[in-house]
């Protein structure tokens, strides 16, 4: 019965697909046993059901019959819902008053060569379709109003490239960066690969650009300190530093105010080989040109006041605090550079003419601290032998880095080449494992540095030595098989890229998960490499991981697309198969605040879900101790009536009843089916959209009502669709298998399997070892029987 | 034993990271006796990789590896060279195989088997007595060490020899 | 008091004689009462095939104190320290419990220099080394496997021991090189080459006395000596002092207390600069 109280009127329409269904399944049979069903007010078999003919009828029917909702036997929901969905949507009705018997691919193309209990396999699908479809509700799609603001955090060169294309687009777009000027690490460099350009010659101009566009607002030395609200709406909070000069006085002369200045600090932005001052520019090239008064250093002296012919230092300027409500937030915090002195084995901080990349960068640079001299730091001398070693700080577990850092072999490879033409004379050798230069180019810019002379030494160094007439470094030549040592003027350590630590607090503010590695996780790692978990959210540039120049730029442009998609029209869809919660029933515990993979429940007494964040993925539901959380598609209720219309007849032993996520395991059963894997018939399909969706009841009241065996398949652990869903299931399945024991089940009853989309066969050979299994064990309540005493004969 | 069981054999005895060794060389260039071995720790492990097991068990190497560790402090894959050694030094043994190395080797364990402890002047003696040629510098280091009144025949006794016993029985094979 | 279990491992019965004694009396005078284990073996050394075989003998010794176990060999001490970090794995625990006569159930274990170390912070020193180069020798094992006392590849805590005592710790580059001691009855030749590096290069950088935190590399430097002056036609005639007979000197304690006689190369000289140089202020 619906709300209304009245019996639904239910619409049954099984399809022959050609031959595809009917060579096997008794068609006829399936639908002269369809009409006896509860509800059905009317059943027919159809040729082709997704034909236009077949849709035809299927409207024709919910005109005259009045039909409520409406099953579709045929092929998997995967391939026609949204068909269907529309044939009923153009009849009148609701599109989710549609149900799926997926008899094609888990069924007739799976059990060819037993129709007669394929055809009984087909009927108890049919009977569980129809049990659900009594029980669906009509749902409503809400369209919501959202911010078409854009938040993009970091102004290196995918946060610039990022908040260009929105700006462009009509987007409104607030650029936040930490350090006084934007342009990231990109604007410090010298020559950038493959083309060997002058970096900052060809970033400057998009510093600039970013300045000058009026649908940018760019808030440098700002932070984030706050982030609620979800996709479409959030509520930023964040404050700009004080920098101690009036912005819009400051000319950036720079020379008056810091001659003035009697303080000299290492300066950060040469990462320590030159000097600055207290009242500082990071770069010549800063954007904006605006001078900036380091507190740390500053002795309150008064001097560069004095000397400001503008006027525009003010000792009195506050930290301001700014909010912001937008639809989007990009990502693009970028990396630090892994710290070479946890390498001690490498003297980095002990011998002064072991350098980083990022320092051989700056003395490369014409504006760097050398003016592009490469000097040995110990005695102001060019160095005339410089050896390179890579990997340092990357592929090492030794230092918790097993991964490569992908652009050092490039970037050796071409500070190694300007350096050899500066000075011809040089010898110039790269230590390295694997040179990688996987890139439009970038072999071909191997062989130049080849051909210019600079040596490849195939070995990892394994220490270096200061001397007394300069560095020795320590490696295995290991193409001659010889452990060799050799004198060198200055060492450069080629420094891996790591997560960005101060990044952490955007991360855990927005909920972003890291992978191992502690970079950012996209949501899939190939098939949506710039979105972020959490809707709304995207990731650009090494935020996710360590990335050329160019793929930055590219990433930056595509998160900048994707939050255009989302917000161009002003508002979003919500889908309403979401979580909503039963307030009464409630408790407060907050289990499904820490299960939620999208973070969309929150616990004020009671739990809430925000419907715009959540996925669907039922895990809470699953979770919740009281039954408080329900799901508005795949209820309680519908999965325990499809349990017990499966378990109604009973037709075969050993009977399996299988809950398999939508995403992986149903979609492997599919393909199953499309490659004929024949499996035995044993099993009844139950989809959820996460096996973190299977309640322990639904385990239960399946066993409870004579299944023999209940088998639970999600994604491989990893790969989960909701992140974290199948390991939810794995923990509730250890948790189930105790509680059967106690009650003198046996636990084996209970399976768990992880398969992929792509592993069609693998789930077909687990339903089969699940059968065997099960035939050892016995029929259900085999093992209570024995127990008895009176059992044992 | 086949190629690829000997493979298994020395995974099995020093961990699976062996796998994954992606011959850098660190381990060879950190080596204090490299210059002395015919195969490099790295050119043995690629040996044991691709089942040579003549090649790594008739190598020199296994025998000049001073157990310093500093390869195994380094190794960016997290590989054990040393238990590497360790696992070929083994195999060795059980196949029967005999040098002066393995002698001393066996007699340095027989002793804790049968004593618990090891008594420096009989392990030279027993080591002497199998290697003619090293009698000199053992006697040599002997009187060094007898006018400084530091030899002694008696290391002390174990009392818990049977669980010393037991340690070997059900451990050594593993 | 404080208590420490000791571990004296072989060694100390014959070729390391005075690295027991010096330690037995460094100790007293520090107010640390040593309890030697009761029954323990052999930690197998360098030699152990099995490394399932190495933990267990490890372990026998590691169930016969409660208290922390101290140990003055480096070999003893990473072995120790090894077979702790192993039986972390609750398969390994397992197994080598069932061979075991008590169980394991975690130990803490310290190398002497620790001890030391520890118990030296903030001590008066009543006889200053003012004047003395020592070039404090790691060898290998005292950090390795890492994560240990110290950085496996620029430890500072033996200098910073040899500074407490007033002594001038002097860098030689081959301090952590293996002295080949494990190996050196069978391949004598190899082993010899490298003590004498080790040597040759403390004597480069000035020093008067190398310290000693292993037995083993206390026999190939001091004992074996002899033999490398001899191979290689050089007088090298540098004093090798152990860790305990330096910290003892400092403390004031006699020379029989910390069996200076029983070294090979006479640490005498170094004592005479030790007092002259009091003499002199």
């Amino acid at each position: 019965m619906d709300q209304s109280g009245r019996t639904p009127r239910i619409g049954v329409y099984i399809c022959h697909c050609g031959l595809n269904i009917a060579a096997t399944l008794d068609v006829e049979e399936l639908r002269r046993f369809a009409e006896t069903l509860p509800n059905v007010v009317v059943a027919r078999d159809i040729q082709f059901t997704c034909s236009d003919a077949g849709q035809n009828t299927i409207k024709s029917d919910v005109a005259e019959h009045k039909l409520d909702a409406v099953v579709v036997a045929a092929c998997s929901p995967r391939l026609h819902e949204p068909t269907f969905r529309r044939t009923i949507t153009e009849a009148g009705l609701n599109q989710y008053m549609l149900e799926m018997a997926n008899i094609r691919e888990q069924c007739s193309w799976v059990h060819m060569d037993s129709p007669a209990l394929a055809t009984q396999k087909a009927k108890d699908l049919i009977a569980m379709a129809v049990a659900k479809a009594a029980l669906l509700r009509p749902l409503e799609t809400e369209s919501v109003p959202v911010s078409r603001d854009v938040l993009v955090i970091g102004g290196g060169v995918a946060g610039i490239s990022a908040a260009l294309d929105l700006a462009n687009a009509g987007l409104r777009v607030y650029l936040v960066e930490r350090r006084p000027t934007i342009g990231g690490y990109m604007a410090l460099l010298t020559d950038v690969f493959p083309t060997n350009d002058c970096s900052i010659c060809v970033l400057a101009p998009k510093m600039a650009e970013v300045y000058a566009n009026p649908m940018i607002k760019l808030m440098t030395y700002s932070e984030i300190l706050a982030i609620e609200g979800t996709v479409g709406h959030f509520r930023v909070t964040g404050v700009t530093k004080p920098r101690y000069v009036d912005p819009s006085l400051c000319k950036g002369c720079i020379n008056e105010c810091s001659g003035a200045c009697p303080v000299e600090v290492p300066n950060e932005y040469d990462f320590g080989l030159g000097k600055r001052k207290a009242i500082y520019m990071a770069i010549p090239q800063s954007v904006p040109l605006v001078a900036c008064i380091d507190t740390n250093a500053c002795i309150g002296c008064g001097l560069c006041a004095e000397a400001c012919p503008a006027d525009a230092v003010k000792y009195d300027q506050q930290a301001e605090e700014f909010k912001l409500d937008v639809g989007a937030i990009i990502v693009a915090t970028g990396w630090q550079p892994f710290d070479a002195s946890r390498k001690e084995e490498y003297g980095f901080g002990r011998y002064r003419d072991v350098v980083t990349t990022l320092q051989i960068e700056r003395m490369l640079n014409a504006a760097g601290p050398t003016r592009g001299d490469i000097v040995r730091p110990s005695t102001g001398e060019i160095a005339k032998s410089i050896a390179f070693i890579q990997c340092v700080g990357s592929r090492d577990q030794t230092v918790g880095n097993p991964y490569c850092s992908r652009i050092c072999c490039m970037s050796s490879l071409k500070n190694a080449q300007l350096i050899k033409e500066r000075y011809p004379d040089a010898d110039v050798a790269i230590h390295y494992i694997d040179i990688r230069a996987g890139g439009e180019g970038y072999e071909e810019f191997y062989i130049r540095a080849q051909r210019l002379g600079i040596r490849f030494i195939r070995g990892r160094v394994s220490s270096v030595e200061e001397g007394e007439d300069g560095l020795y470094v320590h490696y295995e030549d290991t193409l001659l098989g010889k452990t060799l040592m050799k004198r060198y003027d200055l060492v450069v350590l080629s420094t891996g890229l790591e997560a960005n630590r101060d990044a952490e607090v955007v991360g855990s503010l927005l909920g972003l998960s890291r992978r191992p590695d502690r970079f950012f996780e996209i949501a899939h790692p190939k098939m949506r490499p710039v979105e972020a978990h959490i809707d709304g959210v995207f990731i650009a540039g090494c935020a996710s991981g360590p990335k050329e120049i160019q793929v930055s730029i590219a990433q930056g442009s595509a998160a900048a697309s994707k939050a255009m998609q989302l917000l161009f029209k002003g508002e979003i869809e919500l889908d309403p198969t979401v979580a909503f919660v039963d307030r009464e029933k409630c408790i407060g515990c907050k289990l499904c605040v820490d299960t939620c993979p999208s973070r969309a429940i929150s616990v004020k007494d009671t739990a809430f879900v925000d419907e715009a964040r959540c996925k669907g993925c039922g895990t809470c539901a699953a979770a919740c101790p009281v039954d408080a959380i329900e799901m508005r598609l795949f209820s309680d209720e519908q999965i325990l009536a499809q349990i017990r219309a499966a378990t109604a007849v009973k037709g075969e032993y050993p009977f399996i009843v299988g809950f398999l996520c939508n995403w992986c395991s149903y979609a492997g059963a599919d393909l199953a089916g499309t490659s004929r894997i024949q499996y035995p018939t044993n099993i009844r399909i139950i989809r959820v959209m996460c096996a973190g969706r299977v309640d322990p009841s639904f385990v239960l009241e399946a066993l409870r009502r004579g299944a023999d065996g209940v088998l639970i398949a999600g994604c491989r652990i990893g790969e989960c669709h909701y992140v974290s869903g199948n390991l939810h299931a794995l923990q509730r399945v250890e948790v189930l298998k105790g509680l059967l024991r106690e009650i003198g089940i046996d636990p084996r009853r209970l399976k768990i399997a992880w398969c992929a989309a792509s592993e069609g066969d693998i789930l077909a050979r687990k339903i089969e070892e699940f059968v065997d299994e099960l035939k050892d064990l016995g029929p259900v309540g085999t093992e209570l029987v024995a127990a008895l005493p009176s059992g044992k004969d | 034993m086949d190629d690829a069981a000997f493979t298994d054999e020395v995974i099995r005895l020093a961990g699976d990271e062996i796998r994954t060794c992606i011959q850098c060389g660190t381990c060879s260039s950190s080596c204090s006796t490299a210059h002395l071995m015919d195969n490099s720790i790295r050119r043995l492990i690629r040996l044991v990789l691709e089942g040579r097991r003549d090649e790594a068990l008739s190598s020199d190497s296994i025998w000049l590896c001073t157990s310093c560790l500093l390869c195994t402090v380094r190794c960016p894959r997290g590989i054990r060279p040393k238990a590497v050694v360790s696992a070929l030094r083994q195999i060795y043994e059980r196949e029967g195989l005999r040098n002066r190395d393995e002698a001393f080797e066996r007699i340095f364990m027989d002793q804790i088997r049968n004593k618990g402890r090891i008594s420096e002047v009989l392990l030279s003696a027993a080591y002497a007595l199998r290697n003619p040629d090293a009698t000199v510098p053992i006697m040599e280091m002997g009187i060094e060490l007898i006018t400084k009144g530091k030899v002694s025949l008696d290391p002390g006794t174990v009392k818990g020899m049977d669980e010393v016993r037991r340690i070997f029985e059900g451990l050594e094979n593993d | 008091m404080t208590e420490i279990a000791y571990y004296p491992g072989c060694v100390s019965r014959a070729t390391g004689r005075e690295y027991d004694i010096s330690t037995r009396s460094v100790a007293k005078a520090l107010g640390i009462e040593l309890i030697e284990l009761e029954d323990w073996s052999c930690c197998g050394a360098t030699h152990v095939p099995s490394e399932a075989l190495a933990v267990g003998l490890a372990a026998r010794n590691l169930t016969q104190s409660t208290l922390p176990v101290m140990t003055t060999c480096s070999i003893c001490y990473s072995n120790l320290r090894t077979a702790i970090l192993r039986l972390e794995d609750n398969g390994m625990r397992a197994r080598v419990n069932s061979v075991l006569e008590r169980k394991y159930a975690g130990a803490r274990v310290m190398h002497v220099v620790e001890m030391l170390s520890e118990a030296l912070k903030g001590r008066e020193i009543p006889i200053k080394l003012n004047g003395i180069k020592v070039s404090p020798y790691y060898g290998c094992l005292l950090t390795r496997p890492g994560s240990g006392i110290d950085s496996p590849e620029h430890p500072r805590i033996l200098e910073d021991l040899v500074r407490g005592l007033g002594a001038e710790p002097v860098e030689s580059p081959l301090k952590m090189l293996c002295c080949g001691g494990p190996i050196f009855m069978p391949r004598e030749e190899a082993a010899l080459e490298s003590t004498y590096h080790i040597i040759k290069s403390a004597k480069r950088s000035g020093a008067d006395a190398i310290m000693a935190v292993c037995p083993l590399c206390h026999l190939m430097l001091d004992a074996k000596q002899g033999a490398i002056e001899k191979r290689y036609g050089l007088d090298l005639r540098m004093p090798v002092l152990y860790v305990t007979q330096l910290v003892g000197i400092a403390l004031g304690l006699g020379p029989e207390d910390l069996a200076l006689e029983m070294n090979s190369v006479s640490p005498l000289p170094l004592l005479e600069k030790v007092y002259q140089s009091i003499a002199k202020e």
